[in-house]
């Protein structure tokens, strides 16, 4: 009877030590920052469709205000990720190495990942092999693939074909990479986007997705020109190509948008579709009544589905 | 009471110990990273829809 009460001590310490072991790793342990990514966190983070903003010359004074590390060690704390964040990007067309040098200063992981791949994006018109050496030594899949899909963007005017090469190393950006970048080349060589998309490589959805950026790019300019265009594209993928002039003229302006998609023929309903897409973003209201008003019931469905989901 | 001061001093310790051992093993091994997704890895549809919503195909 006396070794009762030395028992239950000694119980209440064994469950003391167990609750130590497993129930606490659950509440104090942390996943490594560097965590995955999962693919919704990835969309997440948008591609850069627009490019990088072109980094302040030396010479030019105006447009946006020159930063320095001085600036930027004064800002309060939570500012000052940014700050390096942006001097590196200013920075990088003329000193990348100093430029990198800046980028861990940042504290955030992700951003200074993307400060890598800023830089590299910033460097790829005079240094090609530099950038991609940047972009090479990042550590995360996703940020590598940001990082190529970056070159992929700065060189679109320029070089097309290396431009688009670099896509293949774009990761999960791949296909968004092949999009954008195509749809850049498209604006100041549009016969060159045509014959990449004419070759039609890969997957289905890598054929029409390509299409399809040519039509949003060239809608976003002039939404006849796009229709030039998508006259000219594969026929079984020519209703994507004309979804995305949709897509690219509502962005400008949905109204006339929807009265330019009357004239497009037998693909208006493509065209219509490509603006409720466009609308579900903004008005999804808006975005099921345009559905609706599609008489192709086949469209009108897939159109429903879509932007009901 | 007084008989228990010891057993009870040695609980302790050695609940210290080991919740102490435990904490710094803990500490000097935290759990992977989660693998990070190769676009080989995604679902081509989980993809397509994605595509969708952002306005690259139709």
């Amino acid at each position: 009877m006396r070794s009762g009460p030395f028992s239950v001590l000694c119980a209440v310490c064994f469950f003391l030590l167990l609750v130590l072991r497993f129930a606490l790793p659950g509440i104090s342990r942390e996943v490594a920052p560097s965590a995955s990514i999962s693919p919704e966190a990835a969309m997440a983070v948008p591609p850069k469709p627009e490019g990088m903003q072109t980094p302040v010359s030396e010479a030019d004074g105006v447009g946006e205000a020159r930063l320095t590390a001085e600036a930027c060690g004064k800002l309060a704390s939570d500012l000052q990720d940014v700050c390096w964040q942006a001097l590196a990007r200013q920075t990088g067309a003329s000193d990348p190495d100093g430029a990198l040098l800046l980028c861990p200063r940042i504290r955030d992981e992700e951003l200074q990942l993307e400060c890598r791949s800023d830089v590299a994006e910033s460097i790829s018109e005079k240094d090609r092999q530099k950038a991609e050496s940047i972009c090479q030594r990042i550590d995360s899949i996703k940020w590598r693939g940001q990082c190529n899909f970056g070159i992929g963007l700065a060189l679109a005017e320029t070089d097309p074909e290396y431009a688009l090469s670099r896509c293949d190393h774009a990761e999960i950006f791949k296909l968004f990479c092949r999009h954008d970048v195509n749809g850049e080349v498209a604006l100041v060589n549009t016969p060159f986007a045509i014959g990449f998309c004419a070759r039609e490589e890969g997957s289905e959805l890598q054929r029409k997705t390509c299409w399809h950026g040519i039509g949003k790019y060239l809608a976003r300019r002039d939404i006849f020109e796009a229709q030039r265009a998508c006259e000219q594209t594969t026929l079984i993928w020519r209703g994507n190509c004309f979804h995305g002039m949709g897509w690219g003229a509502a962005e400008r302006d949905v109204e006339a948008a929807l009265k330019d998609c009357e004239k497009m023929g037998e693909y208006s309903n493509n065209c219509r579709q490509g603006v409720a897409y466009q609308q579900k973003r903004s008005d999804p209201e808006r975005a099921i009544q345009l559905c609706t008003s599609i008489p192709d019931e086949r469209i009108q469905s897939r159109c429903l589905e879509f932007v009901r989901r | 009471m007084k008989r228990l001061y010891k057993p009870l001093l040695g609980m302790g310790l050695v609940a210290a110990l080991g919740g102490g051992g435990w904490y710094a093993w803990d500490r000097a091994h935290p759990p992977p990273p989660p693998k990070e997704k190769r676009f080989e890895d995604i679902d081509p549809k989980e993809y397509e829809k994605w595509m969708q919503d952002l306005g690259y195909t139709e």
